[in-house]
């Protein structure tokens, strides 16, 4: 061999190595950043983040959006992210100082108090911004959602009145009742038996014992409970929960006005033991604590409905709206627990809090926003009524939703078949807008089925005493709190859910009990405790 | 390579007897116990492994709930297609599959370009300075910077939503590079770069002529390594990319599958109703396995071959 | 590798050019270096690319290290937070979780490590005895398409097959899943990660098989060698460089579990088993954003892994003549 085949060798590797070099650069070459803040026509660039869900089609698409750049004069770059994403590139977008000018559904008002530099209070723009100001005049509580000491950075949204209700609910087979000659049960003693008669007389009539009495979600691992836990039974003794979202989910509870954990009351111990009662008849599924079968347990039976009695969001559990499954369901009461009066039991506060119908992290902005004015322009039309509606369900130029009276729209058939095709056309309850409680829509079963749902609980919503009952959202800990009670909160679960999740099976005999009550002292959940309670004494005065 | 007068001796012992490639596949008496033995532990092997494997299969269109319940044990139950037409009518599977495809070929590739060259001149043991170099190298694989200063990096070189961001942050990945390296060390006969400076070839020369040649099993090897790793790569565009058309199938499964999932009562999703989602997002589950490895199995049998080429044979008939 | 360096010493001082390497080692180091230049340039030239990549995409994010001695603020960015030393290291050692997690991480991935070592060479060992091709690509394509089953799947399916009572294997383990048992955690991930990863592990073992000199086996068969004796004097050997090279890199991740698996296999009754570093790092990094926290065990983790590195290097340098490094 030669020096030509040297020669070829080394301008094949120099290639090969020139080849890498030019693909940095042409990496670096491949995209302008946007730094010019305005068209070549002179019209302002707005960049738009939002955070969608990959039912909806891309906000850049939807018509309204169209009319709503055209309206505002500007020109809006919209950026999509899909919420897995999001939890994933918030932190290096923060600390990259990386925001766009406007963000829907993106930030929270805490991410915005640690970084107050980097967000825009809109506090100072109130003049330019009258529908939110309709907004907060409309909804106080809203406005409490996002405050800060004063400061608005965040703005929150309102889904309207259809969404006043709580998402933890208690379903019962109706049919099977009806069919056994049975009453909806008042006590925990009623429910049992109920659930006794659920599981021997053949209520689905196949001539299977293949029932399931009551189906439970299994316990988590990280906190004490989440949507539709079987703690819900907390309300039966009058300890009301709020499992929505906020520090409920880790037992904090607040009883006139002063805050506690259910982990140490004696009525946290009272249905650790009807848990176990409900396991030992053989009424609960045998391994519910851990089986993450929730929802395969609901949809088991196919046509043929099996579960008797279970914690949802409503009875989509089982059939589609209308559906026969979904008719043989209702929701009640909570069952009062033993030696507790029917007047002194509760229900799941999330309805009352407005959890369900605010958010608080739909709208921030930038305080390096180019273009402030048209940035102010374009939040205030979101917020106008015209765009709000449509941002929940559509563009009415496209004819997903009809305007048919002063407040009244109509949900269209053609904008249900696009949602059934997981191609929403709307950015739905993730709205940046307001729907006062004016406006009423007819045609989304969906929407009236969980305000149907609730309907059942108003007498035990009237037994709870206000907010002096439970915590409301916009209770907040100081950033340096929250990490104490995030520390404290990770060992104590560890600890405490295995000997939680033993109880719920076995009963809270003594030494089980006493053990659980020593771990948590020596894990500082009375720090919790008194985080919770300085922050309650605080923010409701 | 014909006229590299390379004297292929055999590197150990044993150099006077003369190749055969029949003689390995010859039986010695006695040796039909140790046969039955390895024949019944492969298929033991593969009982264990082949069952989970029918499982995701018939799982993939069984009824979801029969499924998690455990009435799917042999055959499907209630079988329909309907995670499957869910996955395909998905217009963006196919953009999927397209910009998964462009950034595993590139991406592979560049892996190649760069590694392959590499991994030998740090397998030379005369080339004192490798050591540190592996060490450095050896180092990054343990210690790393995390999301955010590779965040504010990418958006330096603005690889941010672009598609390069798949290909050359990856460029080298240091474990192949090892294993790469240990090969050329231990299967490259030294005798053969003698000959190879005997007759007058540049280091460069040697590689490409004597060396690259030898080392298909290696090749393969690495090259099915980055292929997979890019083919099954889901982070990058989770984090890196915001534009749907760029993303690569892992995430567009990833996002039909989530789509699908029970949106936890509703909130802040739309207050869409758990049921419909949730039985198909179980069957999509296994369903999706199928999509996105399907391509793979057939990668499998056609890079085999490469591993049945000896370094001696390769030599003697070059 | 240094048997053979010692060997090319002995080969060059054979060849009569001792005096030469003597002599250059004598001259002054701007001689020395254009002498390495002129004939180490193509080997540099090589290894540049991938030293450039490294560089840029390793070491230059590598910065953020220093965010585990430092409160992370967001708006002042990495570098701007106020430094703390040690602060979050101490804040993990005396966590009343520390023993637990270090304890239940080590026993997770010592036994993965060690199943996960000897599994695939006994599988390739057995595969290359197989003659047949088309058997052999069977077998090999078979026991590698795990490998590509989904973290979420596998989990999902061991939970479906441990269910008590009706579960292909739960029905043999009596009325409580095993999954329950804090103690069968460990063993449970083991031996799904063998089943899982096996046959992909073996991929490299079997390629380096084809590199046996086949003049080998016909020597040792003229010699007597049985079947046995030639895995025992022909094969392992043959694999042995390999093998210790992946167990030295192996021996890196003695602190490293599958994070995702892990998660995925907690329930609330096996936690006291299966809380691990890394799903401690996560509800901690998840639950309150505490970056500097995840940092600084993440950084611990890390160290302890290295630190194993180095060390099983250095055993095998001096044992086998082989290391990375």
């Amino acid at each position: 061999m030669n020096k030509g085949v040297a020669k070829k060798a080394l301008s094949g590797v120099a290639a090969a190595g020139a080849a890498a070099m030019l693909l940095t650069g042409l990496a670096a070459c491949g995209q302008s950043t946007a730094a010019n803040k305005k068209t070549s026509d002179g019209k302002p660039i707005v960049t738009i983040l939002v955070q969608q869900n990959t039912t909806q089609i891309p906000i850049g698409q939807m018509t309204w959006a169209k009319e709503l750049e055209k309206e505002s004069g500007a020109k809006i770059e919209w950026k999509v992210v899909l919420d897995t994403a999001w939890s994933q590139q918030k932190n290096a977008a923060l600390a990259a100082g990386d925001l766009s000018d406007l963000n829907i559904r993106a930030y929270h008002p805490d991410d915005a108090s640690q970084n107050p530099s980097a967000f825009e209070d809109l506090a100072q723009d109130m003049d330019k911004l009258p529908n939110v100001e309709a907004f907060f005049k409309e909804q106080p509580v809203a406005k409490k959602f996002v405050e800060v000491e004063g400061h608005l950075w965040v703005l929150p949204s309102s889904r309207g009145k259809a969404f006043s209700a709580s998402g933890q609910h208690m379903l019962i087979n109706k049919t099977w009742l009806d069919k056994l000659g049975l009453k909806v049960p008042t006590t925990w003693k009623e429910l049992t038996k109920v659930l006794e008669a659920f599981k021997t007389q053949d209520p689905n009539g196949n001539g299977k014992q293949d029932e399931i009495p009551m189906n439970l979600r299994a316990l988590p691992t990280d906190q004490l409970a989440g949507w539709w836990s079987p703690f819900l039974f907390m309300n039966s003794t009058g300890i009301a929960t709020h499992f929505n979202s906020g520090p409920s989910g880790t037992g904090i509870y607040v009883k006139d006005g002063k805050v506690g954990n259910m982990m140490q009351t004696d009525e946290f111990r009272q249905v650790l033991n009807y848990l176990a009662s409900l396991k030992k008849e053989g009424l609960v599924p045998d391994d519910w604590v851990t089986s993450d079968k929730y929802d395969s347990r609901n949809q088991v039976g196919g046509n043929t409905a099996q579960v008797g009695v279970v914690f949802g969001w409503d009875a989509t559990a089982f059939g589609t709206v209308g559906s026969d499954l979904y008719n043989q369901y209702i929701t009640i009461p909570v069952p009062s627990a033993d030696g507790v009066s029917a007047d002194d039991t509760v229900w799941d506060a999330s309805g009352v809090s407005g959890a369900n119908e605010y958010e608080d992290y739909h709208m921030a902005m930038s305080s390096k926003a180019a273009n402030k004015d048209a940035c102010l322009k374009i939040i205030n039309l979101l917020y106008s009524e015209k765009y709000s509606v449509q941002q929940l369900y559509g563009s009415m130029t496209d004819g997903y939703l009809e305007k048919t009276g002063d407040n009244t729209y109509k949900v269209t058939e053609k904008f249900v078949e696009e949602r059934d095709a997981q191609k929403t056309p709307a950015l739905e309850d993730r709205l940046a807008g307001w729907i006062p409680d004016a406006d009423e829509f007819e045609g989304d079963k969906n929407l009236t089925s969980i305000v149907e749902a609730d309907k059942p609980y108003a007498e035990q919503y009237s037994h709870l005493n206000g907010e002096k009952d439970y915590m409301p959202i916009y209770v907040r800990l100081s950033a340096a709190d929250q990490t104490t009670y995030a520390n404290n909160n990770t060992t104590i679960a560890t600890t405490a859910m295995p000997l939680i999740a033993k109880m719920a099976q076995n009963g809270a005999d003594d030494a089980t009990w006493n053990s659980l009550q020593d771990q948590l002292k020596s894990m500082n959940i009375q720090q919790n405790v008194d985080l919770w309670q300085k922050a309650y004494d605080k923010y409701v005065k | 390579m014909s006229s590299a007068s390379v004297s292929v001796a055999p590197k150990k012992s044993g150099a006077d007897i003369p190749f055969n490639k029949h003689v390995a596949q010859h039986r010695e008496p006695g040796d039909w116990v140790a046969d039955i033995v390895i024949w019944v532990l492969l298929a033991l092997i593969v009982a264990v492994v082949v069952y989970p494997l029918w499982f995701v299969v018939i799982a993939s269109f069984s009824n979801p709930a029969m499924v998690s319940t455990g009435k799917v044990t042999i055959l499907p139950v209630d079988i329909n297609f309907g995670g499957y037409e869910k996955v395909f009518s998905d217009s963006r599977i196919w953009i999927g599959y397209k910009n998964t495809i462009v950034y595993s070929v590139v991406g592979t590739a560049l892996n190649m370009i760069v590694t392959l060259p590499a991994a030998f001149a740090l397998s030379r043991v005369d080339f004192k300075p490798r050591r540190v170099i592996l060490f450095l190298f050896t180092f990054t694989m343990y210690f790393a910077g995390g999301l955010i200063p590779s965040y504010l990096l990418y958006k330096d070189l603005n690889l941010l939503d672009n598609m390069w961001v798949f290909i050359l942050p990856g460029a080298v990945s240091v474990w192949n590079l090892i294993i790469a390296r240990s090969f050329f060390e231990t299967s490259i006969p030294e005798e053969l770069h003698d000959a190879a400076q005997i007759d007058g070839l540049s280091f460069f020369g040697y590689f490409l002529r004597i060396v690259i040649p030898l080392s298909s099993a290696i090749i393969a090897v690495l090259g099915l390594y980055y292929f997979v790793g890019h083919w099954n790569d889901y982070f990058t565009g989770l984090i890196y990319i915001r534009t749907d058309t760029k993303q690569p199938l892992q995430m567009v499964l990833q996002n039909i599958l989530l789509a699908n999932q029970t949106q936890q009562g509703g909130a802040g999703n739309g207050g869409q109703s758990a049921l419909q989602q949730q039985q198909l997002a179980d069957q999509i589950k296994y369903g999706v396995i199928i999509v996105s490895t399907a391509p793979l199995l057939i990668l499998y049998p056609f890079l085999q071959k490469y591993f049945n080429k000896g370094v001696m044979i390769g030599a003697v008939k070059g | 590798m240094a048997v053979k360096e010692k060997a090319a010493a002995s080969v060059v001082d054979a060849a009569g050019v001792v005096d030469n390497t003597a002599a250059r080692k004598a001259l002054p180091w701007p001689k020395r270096l254009a002498w390495h230049i002129q004939h180490y340039w193509q080997h540099w030239l090589m290894a540049l690319p991938a030293m450039v990549f490294v560089f840029i995409f390793a070491y230059i994010p590598m910065y953020g290290i220093q965010l585990a001695f430092r409160d992370f603020v967001p708006s002042k960015g990495l570098t701007g937070g106020q430094w703390v030393g040690m602060k979050y290291f101490n804040q993990f050692f005396t966590s009343p979780m520390f023993s637990k997690v270090m304890v239940n991480t080590i026993k997770i991935s010592l036994g993965t490590l060690v199943l996960g070592f000897i599994a695939p060479i006994v599988l390739a060992l057995l595969i290359n005895q197989i003659h047949s091709t088309k058997v052999k690509g069977f077998v090999q394509t078979i026991t590698y398409m795990p490998h590509f089953i989904s973290t979420v799947v596998i989990v999902a399916m061991l939970n479906i097959f441990l269910t008590p009572n009706t579960g292909l294997l739960g029905r043999f383990f009596g009325g409580t899943s095993l999954l329950d048992n804090p103690d069968m955690v460990a063993p449970i991930y083991w031996l799904s990660e063998v089943w899982q990863h096996c046959g992909w592990n073996a991929i490299i073992y079997l390629a380096a098989l084809s590199s046996v000199d086949v003049s080998l086996y016909e020597a040792a068969k003229i010699d007597g060698a049985g079947r046995m004796q030639l895995i025992r004097y022909v094969d392992i050997p043959t694999i042995m460089p390999t093998c210790v090279i992946l167990l030295i890199m192996n021996m890196g991740s003695i602190l490293s579990v599958g994070f995702e698996k892990v998660l995925l296999m907690q329930n609330a009754m096996n936690l006291p088993g299966s809380q691990v570093i890394a799903t401690y790092t996560y509800m901690i990094g998840l639950k309150s954003f505490q970056f500097s926290y995840a940092t600084a065990i993440g950084l611990f983790n890390t160290l302890i892994n290295f630190a194993f590195l180095i060390l099983a290097n250095w055993i095998s340098k001096r044992v086998s003549d082989t290391s990375i490094f």
